[in-house]
């Protein structure tokens, strides 16, 4: 008889096995569960089309309690209908029906990205993604974003109307979560090797602070302060002058006539405590050249004398950082008085744009400057105190625990003032190039607000009325809205914007030991402009309204609202576009968003070609210059023009400034397009062509010649001997989330620009299109580039990308009543409580 | 034979209700109970199992027209032509393995055996 011991290897051969098929090792998930076909990713291969579905669901919370609930005699089932896009079009017999449902469809097509999006928006990624994300965590949390999600979360449970929603948001995702095993969990759960935990409201608003983040965050501060202390005051305001070159603003003067004449301190100022600022500072209020971000949109509307139809058509694509699964997901909530339909952020109950039976709206960043830096003196390096009014005050340290996986837990201890955080301490490495040590933030994202409570006090507006008492809950991050009823159209700028000094917020605020005072509240934010005296319009004479990211206003405007708005290329276009247009359609709005004329070829082309010299030039520059001639400023994927153009001023723009910074964009701004330009075309022989490295003295010409010269090799190289694609020079793709190649919409080939109206460029570009027009019942056209569903293997995942990218628009379906339109509909889901 | 259908099936309806380790489990039991010359039960009860999870896997991947596999294929830096049919593979070794080993044990406890 064999002694079972003697089978003691192979039971430790296999116990290894098991162990390491069983565990995730480095990036590689556990390949036992991960294979699997009855448990891994397998399971995900979507197979076939859903068919109808009855589920009943757990006890929900008591519905009597809310106060929407209507007898209407519907039956307390609420049945979602899937049209043949995914889209689910939600009946329910009140709010928390609607929200329920809102909440469990989401989380049924979108799981993993709301899971891995709130984490990310409450620092909590290394604790399911590992040591490699501790960075990323911790700066949100010195940062302040959990924080204020925390805080919010308080002053937003007061709102019956908010709670409410985001507690039946979460009791819908937690049904669905409830329901699964380890086999459903979506794919990048079994890639990553974690599992769904329950979904709470403070989850929902992580994913707002993520729009404040990703809007409202950041500014040139850093670099500008820099820049400044190297040129001078003088240089720096000609380079970096009072607004935009050419800006073309929101409101001009006759668009709102409403604001006061006179800045008067006494009257303005919400919460004025101490000292009035000194009115004898001067008016620097200064441009901030920005870096491309992903927060650029176009929004306008048409009044109905402009239309065939005669009711208003509204038209707006937000310009986001484009992934998979999309930012945004199509739905329809009808319930407790509201019927809508529009896009949503996967997590957050309500839509953000959309339309409804009476109204439609929708949003463009505002962009105005509500993130400063404060220079901040601690007593000594242990940091216990800082000075701030006269007098050394305590600092406020947080400890903060960030779980780490497969690691020890980090420790982290957190420095607050009474302005705000203070994200990077002595002795460590800043955040980015735009983050100072030992600085203390000051933004309004991180005051406490409910923006949630606008979007939902929207869903159910009938009017103009009732559209500005929603959006007045916006804080952050401000927004251009845009408005239409059957009757009106609006533009408003909307957001909580401090008061600040004409020079304050546009460098960093530094602490002078020198003069107290700047250590003060005397440099804190005065307060917040008033409602009443912020820009908007409605029913303008014009019959149309627009906004692209620019100047909100123009210099006869009081208040400073920082500097760091769009040149105004792609606002210019929509002006040329709107303000000769009659008889307009949704199809018209729809070639609105689709247009690729960039105004900014068409100012600056020319400017550059006079200094060309055809006489004296290779063939190979003769033929690009015949391109160029020839050319409509269109940036089509199979045109030669665009490359040329581009690399030519981009060239022109890098051998301006080089030298004048020491090619360093890491430490300095440089100043803008519009200010090039425009000294391109008011000065060639201006001093600031010169390369100060060289003895001989260049003019504007010299180097465009150069930039000329450059530009053409350069498009030949990449296009291996001919003048490259538009396509190919600047490509375009989706990535997925986690930028795994095979995951995302690869390598995409479009027409459009940065600074074109449909700014579809790398992997940025309008993340939804809608147009709207104000018929009785609305009619609407819209898309974006993904896919209702967040399962890579699922065909629904990616199928509206090439629409998106060829321009063509889908019919969106508004429903009046569950069961219309059968054709339409694919699968219908019933939820009973 | 009768190993290799055995291990088949088991693995087949067990894994519909059983964690992913069920094969290891499969082959434990079949390597106890089936203790025989060495190789056979090996081989046919890892081959039985990984037949299984083979077979799952390309009702998956048909079902799908292998648009999950190839972009795993990809992940995985695996090529990913033929329907993904490598990705079927791996999953089929896999499993058949993670019953190997099984089998393994199963005959090293089994006290007929001798070695």
């Amino acid at each position: 008889m064999r002694s079972p011991l003697a089978a003691l290897p192979r039971a430790i051969l296999l116990l290894l096995w098991l162990v390491i098929l069983g565990h995730k090792l480095g990036s590689i998930p556990p390949l036992g569960k991960f294979f699997s076909p009855f448990e891994g990713f397998w399971r995900n291969a979507e197979i076939g089309k859903p068919g109808n579905e009855e589920k009943k669901l757990p006890a929900l919370f008591d519905l009597s309690a809310d106060p929407s609930g209507t007898t209407s005699g519907m039956s307390d089932s609420i049945k979602v209908e899937y049209d043949h896009r995914g889209v689910p079009h939600i009946f329910a017999r009140d709010l928390s029906g609607v929200f329920f449902a809102q909440g469990y469809a989401t989380a049924r097509d979108r799981l993993w990205q709301m899971d891995v999006q709130s984490r990310a928006g409450l620092g909590r990624l290394s604790e399911v993604m590992g040591p490699n994300l501790i960075r990323f965590d911790l700066e949100r949390r010195r940062m302040g974003m959990p924080a204020s999600a925390k805080a919010s979360w308080e002053v937003i449970r007061k709102d019956s109307l908010s709670r409410i929603a985001l507690e039946a948001y979460s009791a819908g995702v937690n049904a669905w979560i409830g329901a699964l095993r380890p086999a459903d969990y979506p794919f990048e759960f079994k890639l990553l090797d974690y599992a769904p935990e329950p979904w709470t409201p403070l989850k929902s608003i992580a994913l707002l602070k993520n729009m404040q983040w990703t809007l409202s965050k950041g500014s040139d501060d850093v670099l500008l302060t820099r820049t400044l202390a190297k040129l001078g005051p003088e240089k720096f305001a000609e380079l970096f002058p009072l607004r935009n070159p050419g800006a073309e603003p929101i409101f001009p003067a006759d668009l709102f006539p409403g604001k006061p004449r006179v800045l008067s301190q006494g009257t303005v100022a919400a919460n004025q405590e101490d000292s009035p600022p000194d009115s004898t500072a001067p008016l620097t209020d200064t441009f901030f050249p920005r870096p491309q971000r992903g927060s650029g949109s176009d929004n306008f509307v048409l009044a109905g004398t402009r239309t065939t139809s005669g009711y208003p058509i509204l038209g707006n694509d937000p310009h986001l950082d484009l992934t998979l699964p999309s930012i945004w997901y199509e739905s329809q909530l009808q319930g407790g008085g509201v019927d809508a339909y529009g896009v949503s952020i996967p997590g957050l109950p309500s839509l953000v744009i959309g339309f409804n039976a009476h109204i439609a709206w929708g949003v463009t960043n505002g962009m105005d400057d509500v993130f400063d830096w404060y220079g901040i003196s601690f007593q000594d390096s242990s940091l216990g105190a800082y000075w701030w009014n006269g007098a050394w005050r305590p600092t406020r340290f947080v400890l903060d625990t960030i779980p780490v996986r497969g690691s020890r837990a980090v420790v982290d201890t957190e420095v607050w003032t009474s302005l705000g955080p203070v994200p990077v301490k002595n002795h460590e490495q800043p955040f980015d190039k735009n983050s100072p040590v030992l600085h203390a933030l000051r933004w309004t994202a991180l005051d406490t607000s409910n923006e949630i409570g606008a979007f939902l006090r929207l869903l159910p507006a009938e009017n103009y009325g009732d559209f500005r008492a929603a959006i007045r809950l916006l804080s952050c991050p401000s927004q251009n809205f845009i408005f239409a009823d059957s009757g009106n159209i609006a533009l408003v700028h909307q957001g909580r914007i401090p008061i600040k000094r004409p020079d304050q917020g546009l460098t960093v605020i530094e602490n002078d030991s020198s003069t107290a005072s700047t250590a003060s509240t005397s440099y804190d934010w005065r307060g917040y402009i008033p409602d009443s005296f912020l820009p908007f319009a409605l029913n303008p004479k014009q019959g149309w309204l627009a906004s692209a990211n620019q100047e909100v206003t123009d210099s006869t405007y009081p208040f400073y609202l920082g500097s760091g708005f769009y040149p105004s290329e792609r606002a210019g276009r929509l002006h040329r576009l709107l303000q000769p247009m009659q008889n307009a359609t949704l199809s018209s709005a729809w070639d609105i968003m689709m247009n690729t004329e960039s105004l900014h070829a068409e100012q600056t082309l020319p400017l550059l070609l006079r200094c060309i010299d055809s006489v004296n030039i290779s063939l190979q520059e003769r033929q690009a210059l015949g391109i160029l001639r020839g050319w409509d400023y269109r940036y089509l994927a199979s045109s030669t023009a665009p490359a040329l153009f581009d690399l030519w001023w981009k060239n022109f723009y890098r051998h301006t400034w080089e030298d004048k910074f020491e090619g360093d964009t890491l430490h300095y701004a440089w100043p803008s397009r519009p200010v090039t330009r425009a000294l391109l075309a008011s000065d060639t022989n201006s001093a600031w062509f010169d390369d100060t490295r060289t003895p001989q003295h260049e003019t504007a010409g010299d180097l465009a010649r150069v930039s000329f010269q450059e530009a053409v090799q350069q498009s030949l190289q990449m296009g291996a001997g001919t003048f490259v694609l538009w396509s190919r020079f600047h490509p375009m793709s989706i990535p997925h989330l986690l930028r795994l190649p095979s995951l995302g919409a690869g390598v995409l080939s479009g027409d459009g620009c940065a600074e074109c109206l449909n700014a579809q460029r790398g992997s940025n570009g309008p993340s939804w299109r809608m147009a709207v027009e104000m018929d009785s019942t609305p009619v609407a056209l819209g898309g974006y580039p993904g896919g209702q569903s967040g399962n890579p293997g699922s065909p629904n995942y990616d199928v509206f990308v090439a629409d998106w990218l060829m321009g063509r628009p889908y019919h969106l379906l508004f429903l009046k009543r569950p069961g219309d339109e059968p054709d339409s509909i694919a699968y219908s889901l019933t939820l009973i409580p | 034979m009768m190993i290799f259908l055995l291990a088949f099936t088991a693995t087949l309806l067990g894994g519909f209700v059983c964690p992913w380790w069920w094969p290891a489990v499969v082959g434990v039991v079949l390597g106890f109970w089936k203790a025989g010359r060495h190789s056979r039960t090996f081989t046919f009860s890892a081959l039985g199992s990984g037949l299984a999870w083979g077979v799952v896997a390309t009702f998956y991947q048909l079902g799908n027209h292998g648009l999950l596999a190839g972009k795993v294929a990809a992940i995985f830096h695996v090529p990913s032509g033929g329907y993904g049919s490598l990705l079927i593979l791996v999953t089929a070794m896999l499993g058949g393995l993670t019953a190997g080993f099984g089998t393994l044990l199963g005959r090293g406890l089994a006290p007929r055996y001798k070695l």
